[in-house]
């Protein structure tokens, strides 16, 4: 062997030499030594630090020509030459040995084994399942060509959308846009196979797909010629759509599929995982704006998505889309108001994809890593406790001539063997897990379909097995660093020192049990918090016994009249059915659906340009519609009957709009159109009651409701596509099927679509919220549960190290109850201790979460409050089992057994 | 530890990159194993920076083809007196080196005609 001094490094170096086939290493062993210390002193030479390169380096050549030469030995094998020196060979073939004799330990002592395994699993299992969501929603790329070439352009604030001449000046005059693509969205049915099937729809320009660049299926996206008004009717099926219609035949291009009424021929179909613009979406159509009558540019209803051309960036983009802004708004004075500008948002389409989902899911990895964490320091707690019981063994094998270093290396072993033992449980365990993430998670999260376990989760399970096993390792190797050293004879008599020392390491090991409890608990907390906060929000609206479902009426076969007949007749008959109290339908459900944002002009006013009038959101309803959803009338009277398509045009407003169009003065009477329908003006006959359309987080918005009869009038359309709201006395689950029969006998290809009561449509809309919470709530109590395992460990074995002390003082005459007390002291400073550094943690913890509060603020007393009260009972009860044990020492046995 | 059967240097042949490069580089002398790092490393303007297992694996190769050998251990020039095994080109080495490198020529000669690169006048 070399004779050089040694470099750092070098031992491990050389310890993972044994990762090459033995021929090698005896061949070579101790040139790679050599070689490894040149090139160390060398790169100390060219610089004060050795840079990670060359560590990653060195460390990847190891790995990758270890296997290599393995491989390239078992093809071809070769006998060992065993003419070298026994303590080499020693060296080399003790791996295995040392893998031996971990594994027979571990099986010695079962209980012990079962307990580390089971908790590296969760821990390690948990990390990887919700690792596995991280990486399909947020890390796996978007279904496009370079996703990061493509941006979204929206209003910062609404409308968000943009309108047909805009879409128009955008693609011809923006440089730093290579296409353009505009879409919006509405519902569709299918028809033509057993049963009508009302679907999303995208109707989107040809621009859109030039610009995502999805590989489809089969076929291809819209050419600029389908894109014109006149041209042939052609769709893009999504994949789900031709498996489910199509049984995924190859031939479907070319055939005809009726959607809405109109025979299109199917040109395309699009890959499996694209779900833009959402995952609903079924097909994919022209959306065909008709250059010669372009509608109003104050109109804003499609979204647009731009793919930078190869010089540009979102900066520059977004500079050059503010500056055609400006030029609108000179050019356009009637339609952008000068003082209150819109102002042009560019941004990422990854962003706005996943912007909103991405701190959710970083605030669970956040906590499935503090789970790991707790993992690992229990895990290392428990490994101390048996180095200590086996401290007896290792001074015997000591003695008997194992070296220091020989010793380290068996509990490397045994750590490399419970790190890879429980490793590959918790990625068997993370399948289950993960199923059960997937079967919580909401609809609402993008890219569900996305998530698998896959190469990359994989290789973060493996990685996140080595950092655990490495940071548990560390503590007790540290500690069998002295053990190993200390003599047969001295082991007894320095016992007492040793297990002071012992009881430091393994208190600082809980305190931070404790403390990190204490910030994922406060997490939990603040999360259930604000969840109760969103439950019990007032929606001014009731949502019990409230069934809603979707009906879509196709514009092929209803003109306005017969399809606010159709309703009025729908919700007449639903109301006969027995167990109905009221029927009513409206034009979109509350929370879960925008009614828009249109310009209103009052009889109050008289504005010259749109950009000066008020918004409101316009609803269409059904007569007993204020009835069903138990919205409180305040003045006035609700739609009747009476209030059909001759009658004089009547509305109804709620609180807000009637502050914002007549200021304290009493509506009633007032009148109201929307804005471009100058014939639209309609009498206000109601004032009713605030309700939170928007959302539970949003303020209640000015609505203007009008009879669905009278809203091709004051509406612009009558609303084809209706929610049906049926307030029920009890149980509704019969009534689906009465409710279905109805709508058949009416129409049969009228399908009737999302089936919900309106408690789920109420909870859909918090539900990542509810997620994170539940998840969070879940991870924080198995980190209570292991700081709880982890006070009781350290007391429990504190208190049969001191039963001699404890024995002699009760001989001596010590009350029964001084020693309970000396006992639950001693834990309970741990735990104080814990709780102050929690505490801090969860204070800085808070401020990541402060976006995703509502109703409660970062810091919350209350929380925290509650928060260690919680977990001072815990310790408390973990405390106690351990000074029962004390007190019931008995002084002579303890005397004699010590 | 040679094995070859068939000790005609063109049996060797192609030789895969870094074996070129190992033997090559003991065209100067014997080197040690980290001197033949060095030494390709100055030879191909820093662009292959060899590590020791794979180095050491093609090391075997070559031993065990005989095409080098060890030449024993001696201090290396400019380390104290750390002590390093030095390595050797054999004669069937050299024979299956210049082949190698005859092979390449032909190839350079082929890039000449075609314009790829300007022929060398010398």
């Amino acid at each position: 062997v070399s004779t050089g001094t040694r470099v750092p490094g070098e031992q491990l170096y050389g310890w993972l030499l044994r990762l090459y086939p033995r021929s090698f290493r005896e061949e070579y062993g101790a040139d790679l030594l050599d070689f490894y210390r040149d090139r160390f002193r060398a790169a100390v030479q060219e610089r004060a630090r050795i840079p990670l390169r060359f560590w990653l380096r060195v460390y990847a050549d190891l790995f990758t020509s270890a296997i290599a030469e393995r491989v390239s030995e078992w093809r071809n094998p070769v006998p060992s030459t065993r003419d070298i020196d026994p303590g080499e060979s020693a060296m080399f073939s003790s791996l295995l040995q040392d893998l031996r004799l971990a594994a027979r330990t571990m099986l010695r002592t079962p209980g012990f084994t079962i307990t580390v395994l089971l908790t590296l699993a969760l821990g390690i299992g948990a990390n990887v399942a919700i690792f596995s969501v991280v990486n399909g929603v947020l890390l796996r790329p978007l279904p496009f060509a370079e996703p990061d070439r493509i941006i979204q352009l929206a209003y910062q604030d609404e409308p968000a959308t943009l309108s047909e001449p805009e879409v128009v000046d955008l693609t011809r005059d923006a440089k730093s846009f290579t296409n353009v693509g505009a879409y919006s969205f509405s519902d569709a049915t299918i028809t033509g196979g057993e049963e009508a099937e009302g679907v999303r729809m995208a109707r989107v320009n040809a621009g859109f797909f030039r610009v995502l660049q999805p590989t489809m299926a089969l076929g291809r996206g819209f050419t600029a010629d389908e894109d014109l008004p006149g041209r042939a009717d052609v769709v893009v099926l999504s994949w789900g759509l031709w498996q489910r219609r199509f049984g995924s035949e190859r031939n479907v291009l070319g055939q005809q599929i009726t959607i809405s009424g109109v025979r299109r021929t199917i040109i395309g179909v699009a890959p499996q995982n694209f779900d833009y613009p959402s995952a609903a979406v079924a097909v994919w159509t022209p959306l065909r704006m008709n250059p010669d009558s372009l509608w109003g540019r104050a109109n804003h209803y499609l979204r647009v998505i731009a793919r930078l051309s190869p010089r540009a960036t979102i900066a520059s983009a977004d500079a050059e889309v503010t500056g055609i802004k400006a030029r609108w708004a000179t050019a356009y004075p009637e339609t952008y108001d000068a003082d209150n500008p819109l102002v042009a948002d560019v941004k990422s389409i990854r962003d706005r994809m996943l912007g909103s989902t991405q701190p959710y899911l970083l605030a669970l990895l956040g906590a499935v890593g503090f789970v790991l964490l707790i993992v690992c320091v229990n895990v290392a707690n428990l490994l101390i406790s048996r180095g200590e019981a086996r401290r007896r063994e290792l001074a015997i094998r000591g003695a008997l001539g194992a070296s220091g270093r020989r010793i380290a290396s068996t509990l490397i072993a045994e750590s490399a063997l419970l790190t890879a033992a429980g490793g590959g449980l918790g990625v068997g365990l993370a399948w289950p897990l993960q199923g059960l993430l997937l079967a919580t998670a909401p609809g609402s999260i993008p890219r569900l379909a996305e998530i698998r376990i896959d190469a990359r989760v994989l290789g973060f399970s493996i990685a996140v097995a080595i950092l655990t096993g490495l940071l548990f390792a560390l503590v007790p190797l540290a500690r069998a660093g002295t053990s190993a050293l200390g003599s047969l004879g001295a082991a007894r008599s320095a016992g007492q020192a040793r297990g002071r020392g012992t009881r430091r390491v393994r208190g600082v090991l809980v305190i931070s049990e404790i403390a990190l409890a204490v910030v994922m608990l406060t997490g939990a907390g603040l999360f259930l918090r604000s969840l109760t906060h969103l439950q019990q929000t007032d929606l001014g609206f009731a949502t019990d016994d409230l069934l809603t479902m979707k009906v879509r009426l196709a514009r092929a076969a209803y003109n306005n009249t017969r399809a606010a007949a159709f309703i009025q007749e729908l919700t007449e008959r639903v109301q006969q059915l027995p167990g109905v109290q009221h029927s009513a339908a409206l034009a979109w459900t509350p929370i879960v659906e925008g009614g828009g944002n249109w310009s209103v002009v009052s009889d109050a006013m008289s504005p010259t340009v749109i950009s000066q009038t008020p918004t409101a959101s316009p609803q269409q309803v059904t007569p007993d519609f204020f009835a069903t959803l138990s919205i409180p009338l305040i003045r006035g009277r609700p739609f009747t009957a009476a209030d059909r398509e001759a009658a004089p045009l009547v509305a109804i407003v709620n609180q807000a709009l009637a502050r914002k169009l007549w200021g304290g003065a009493d509506p009633l009477g007032h009148r109201l159109r929307v804005f471009d329908a100058p014939d639209g003006w309609a009498t206000v006959v109601g004032v009713v009651g605030d309700t939170r359309a928007d959302g539970l987080t949003e303020p209640a918005p000015p609505i203007m409701y009008f009879p669905h009869a009278q809203a091709a009038q004051s509406s612009y359309f009558t609303a084809l596509t209706m929610t049906l709201a049926v307030k029920t006395s009890g149980s509704s689950a019969s009534l689906v099927a009465a409710i279905k029969q109805v709508v058949r006998e009416l129409d049969a290809s009228v399908p009737v679509s999302d089936i919900r009561t309106m408690e789920e449509v109420v909870g859909s809309s918090i539900a990542s919220h509810r997620f994170t919470a539940l998840i969070l709530t879940g991870f924080a109590l198995l980190a209570l549960l292991l700081a709880g395992i982890g006070i009781y460990g350290v007391i429990a074995y504190a208190v049969t190290q001191r039963r001699y002390e404890f024995g002699v003082r009760m001989a001596l005459g010590a009350e029964r109850a001084s020693v309970f007390g000396l006992v639950l002291r001693e834990g309970l400073v741990l735990t104080g201790v814990g709780l102050v550094t929690g505490v801090a943690g969860a204070l800085v913890a808070g401020r990541f979460l402060r976006a995703m509060l509502v109703g409660v603020g970062a810091i919350d007393l209350m929380t925290l409050g509650l928060v260690s009260l919680f977990l001072l009972v815990v310790s408390l009860l973990a405390l106690a089992l351990p000074a029962r044990q004390a007190i019931g020492v008995s002084p002579t046995e303890s005397l004699r057994s010590g | 530890m040679p094995r070859s059967t068939t000790p005609t240097p063109e049996s060797h042949l192609p030789l895969r990159p870094l074996e070129l490069l190992v033997l090559a580089m003991l065209a100067e002398g014997d080197r040690h194993g980290y001197a033949i790092r060095q030494a390709i490393l100055e030879h191909t303007s820093d662009a292959i920076e060899v590590e020791a297992g794979n180095l050491y694996r093609h090391i075997r190769r070559l031993d065990r083809a005989g095409l080098i050998e060890e030449s024993g251990r001696r201090p290396a020039a400019d380390l104290d007196d750390e002590r390093r095994r030095y390595f050797r080109m054999t004669p069937l080495g050299k024979r299956v080196l210049a082949a190698e490198m005859l092979r390449l020529r032909a190839l350079v000669r082929y890039a000449e005609d075609h314009a790829v690169i300007a022929p060398v006048r010398s």
